[in-house]
């Protein structure tokens, strides 16, 4: 069966998810999605996400995907990704879709996919009106493109916290402004980086996007073979 | 652009007679080809810094390998800016 991860269900995850379930359901063959969030979403928040009630995001999408793709199973985490439960919910030979608003978060996940044997990551991100998605692959523990650390200082030593490190108080006052159309932007660009590695197709390790500009820019990321 | 990189030649990216004299630059979603071989990568971001917005850390890219700002161009290579990746996509 095959194991696909979806961390962080905001803007970018909330998205991307139901396109994701819609492709697997029909495309056949057995498929596992686990939702990972410990966020809860508020009606405040629906200017940007779809949620049919209040809850936690993974539990409310989980429920919500499983209801209309059947042919899927679905599982609800409701935590955020820490040190602590990372070796409980990603392993060998899993799709991680990594869409979580932090550069702290992204570097945990990436510096455990660098001891798998086999994974792939596709990690998206946005600012206003642009981002960014990569796309980290290991086959037989060697890199086939860059982890999503190498040429990005930013994540290598990210000066930010995960949500998990904040306190009520700072998670209710985090988070600059988004635009519901770059997080919508990423997850298609995530979701066509997933198509093309299905197909094995995928020429690039990175795409950049500009919603502003209508522009889109990949970009190849060797692994091991240019280090 | 600064005055000498609007002074060098531009090329089509399509053209494929130009790639052996030509650097492509890339920066995020832009991307130029520019006829810079035998410049510093320093130089090319010093006088490409406020046309492309490159951000001071941004790390230079040679044919997918890091280099230094010392690192002479030569026609054909790839010089890449990477930029930043975009933080947030989750959030409140």
């Amino acid at each position: 069966m095959r194991e696909i991860k979806v961390i962080g269900i905001g803007g970018i995850g909330c998205a991307l998810v139901p396109f994701l379930a819609r492709y697997l359901n029909y495309r056949g063959g057995r498929a596992r999605i686990t939702l990972m969030d410990g966020d809860e979403f508020e009606r405040g928040n629906a200017d940007r996400q779809a949620f049919g009630t209040a809850g936690n995001k993974a539990k409310v999408k989980a429920a919500e995907m499983a209801r209309e793709f059947q042919g899927l199973s679905f599982r609800a985490v409701p935590e955020y990704i820490t040190e602590e439960n990372i070796t409980q919910y990603i392993g060998d030979g899993d799709t991680i879709f990594l869409a979580v608003d932090n550069h702290k978060s992204r570097k945990l996940v990436s510096d455990y996919c660098e001891k798998l044997e086999a994974v792939t990551l596709i990690s998206g991100g946005n600012d206003y009106t642009d981002g960014n998605v990569q796309i980290h692959m290991r086959e037989g523990g060697r890199d086939r493109t860059a982890p999503i650390t190498r040429f990005h200082s930013e994540i290598q030593n990210p000066q930010d916290r995960s949500p998990a490190e904040m306190s009520c108080e700072e998670l209710m006052e985090r988070g600059a402004p988004q635009l519901l159309f770059a997080n919508l932007a990423v997850a298609s660009a995530m979701l066509n980086a997933f198509y093309s590695l299905c197909e094995g197709k995928l020429a690039y390790g990175e795409v950049y996007l500009d919603i502003v500009e209508g522009k889109s820019n990949p970009v190849k990321r060797e692994g091991e073979s240019k280090r | 652009m600064t005055e000498p990189l609007k002074q060098a030649p531009r090329v089509r990216p399509e053209s494929p007679a130009h790639t052996r004299e030509t650097v492509r630059i890339i920066y995020g979603v832009h991307s130029l080809e520019v006829n810079i071989a035998g410049r510093s990568v320093g130089e090319v971001r010093t006088q490409l810094s406020q046309a492309l917005n490159i951000g001071p850390r941004a790390i230079a890219v040679v044919d997918g390998r890091e280099v230094m700002e010392s690192t002479i161009l030569q026609g054909g290579e790839v010089l890449e800016f990477v930029r930043m990746s975009g933080e947030k996509g989750a959030g409140r």
